[in-house]
């Protein structure tokens, strides 16, 4: 424990508290943009938590070589916890909308982007979503690997990481992919706009 | 029918996520952090982005451990950041001398570089000891050689010394007579002495065509070369008026034609009575 009286604690103490305050806002949106499906969920006892590991991750910094990494690895960790962690909440409180307040210092969780989906929209949805499975397999292996990640959300950037290629080679064929792709869904009468 | 790209990538996404069966068996949050920060040899890359491909779930934490990268730099910076005053500077200087020695990868280092020096003198040492072993040896031989020496000097002055010089008997000497007529013979008719490779000594005796008269003579030994190679005076005659010299066999070395000249010595001229030629040989 640190002297309150001591300078060099005291500035510690305030630059552990401004850095944890600055993960807590981290994690808030991560967790609001990567959990927002299905029903509001309070989640500040797992934010709680996720200071809590990071507060020793920083107590303990003396011992560390590599803080950045250090940091990083705990922090990444820990959200990634409070994010599945609110997934499997989402789905313990799956239809028990409302029961949690919005006011107060929790996380909530988006509700799904179309709730009022029909079951023939959804059927028509899985559909297409078979067709695009399809289309992919019919891909060279390389351009397979790069549009799914493209549809699962990857910059080309992300995708070049994931891969290990460049982000120019990423981008191409990423590019390239997506539109013998939808050349193929559209020749099977699905048609999307490439933005 | 039509759909925009987002509207395809979330029905894409939601029929990819854990709660549809997109995957049951996710990377740990570790693995993920470890992608995100490219900590993972490619083999594991390509296992765990084979499984996003597949998990739209891991895909969203991938992307929220990459979020955090840059945060958690600036947050390490912001930590470390010194805002200390002089005195818990200069405090805080020697523990961090102590924790700079203290951290692994220098320990390590630092027992990498001991274990080399101490190898390396080590290497020197038995170098040296090697060299001292080959020095010891050589010592050892020197002073037993002196001791030896020592011995052979000790021996040398009691025994009585025996060298060439020393007058010692000699035997099987030629003795060579020579008259007033082989002075007067051709070369090709000289007598012929053949000298034993033994031999050290040979004894010639001149004979005078008549008898000569008191005085003193001297005598020339002339070589095959013609040079004159020993002289002397003080040469008197014998009871039986003949002259006698010993000539070490050296002397006539090498074999052929030698004169030796019989002179009358006066007080102030050599007059030459004889001149006798010798044909020497060498067994």
């Amino acid at each position: 424990m640190k002297d309150q009286d001591d300078p060099e604690a005291t500035g510690a103490d305030a630059r552990f508290a401004a850095a944890l305050d600055a993960y807590s806002d981290l994690l808030r949106r991560a967790v609001s943009r990567y959990c927002p499906r299905d029903s509001r969920i309070q989640c500040a006892d797992i934010e709680q938590e996720a200071r809590v590991r990071l507060w020793r991750a920083f107590r303990d910094e003396r011992e560390i070589t590599d803080l950045a990494s250090y940091i990083y690895r705990i922090a990444a960790t820990a959200t990634i916890d409070a994010v599945r962690r609110v997934k499997a909440r989402r789905e313990e409180h799956l239809g028990e909308e409302g029961e949690c307040e919005e006011n107060g210092p929790g996380l909530w969780v988006r509700p799904p982007k179309d709730p009022g989906q029909s079951p023939e929209r959804q059927a028509e949805m899985g559909e297409v979503v078979r067709k695009v499975d399809e289309a992919l397999a019919l891909l060279p292996e390389e351009s397979r690997r790069a549009v799914g990640l493209y549809l699962q959300g990857m910059t080309c950037h992300e995708a070049a990481e994931l891969l290990g290629w460049t982000e120019p080679k990423a981008r191409n064929i990423i590019y390239r992919a997506r539109d013998a792709m939808r050349r193929t869904l559209s020749a099977w009468g699905i048609d999307y706009e490439v933005e | 029918m039509k759909l925009s790209s987002d509207q395809l990538k979330d029905e894409y996404q939601r029929h990819r996520a854990r709660r549809s069966g997109g995957s049951a068996a996710c990377p740990d949050t570790d693995l993920l952090a470890r992608l995100a920060s490219h900590d993972l040899t490619a083999a594991d890359r390509d296992r765990v982005t084979d499984h996003i491909l597949g998990c739209s779930d891991c895909a969203d934490e991938y992307r929220v451990a990459r979020s955090l990268s840059s945060w958690a730099e600036e947050t390490a910076v912001s930590i470390a950041r010194p805002t200390r005053s002089t005195t818990a500077r200069a405090r805080s200087a020697s523990v961090g001398v102590l924790r700079f020695f203290a951290r692994p990868l220098l320990l390590q280092t630092a027992a990498a570089l001991l274990l080399l020096a101490s190898s390396a003198l080590i290497v020197e040492l038995l170098i040296l000891r090697g060299d001292l072993r080959r020095s010891q040896a050589t010592l050892d031989d020197a002073i037993s050689l002196s001791q030896r020496y020592e011995k052979q000097i000790a021996e040398l002055r009691r025994a009585p010394l025996q060298t060439p010089d020393a007058p010692m008997p000699q035997v099987n000497v030629p003795i060579i007579d020579l008259d007033p007529r082989d002075s007067v013979r051709g070369e090709t008719t000289a007598p012929v002495v053949v000298l034993a490779a033994s031999a050290t000594l040979a004894t010639f005796i001149l004979t005078p065509g008549e008898p000569p008269v008191p005085g003193e003579y001297g005598l020339e030994i002339v070589d095959p070369a013609g040079k004159i190679s020993w002289r002397t005076q003080g040469l008197a005659p014998g009871p039986d008026d003949t002259f006698t010299i010993a000539v070490p066999s050296q002397m006539l070395t090498p074999p052929g034609i030698y004169h030796f000249r019989l002179s009358r010595v006066s007080k102030t001229r050599m007059t030459l009575l004889h001149a006798y030629a010798i044909q020497v040989r060498r067994e």
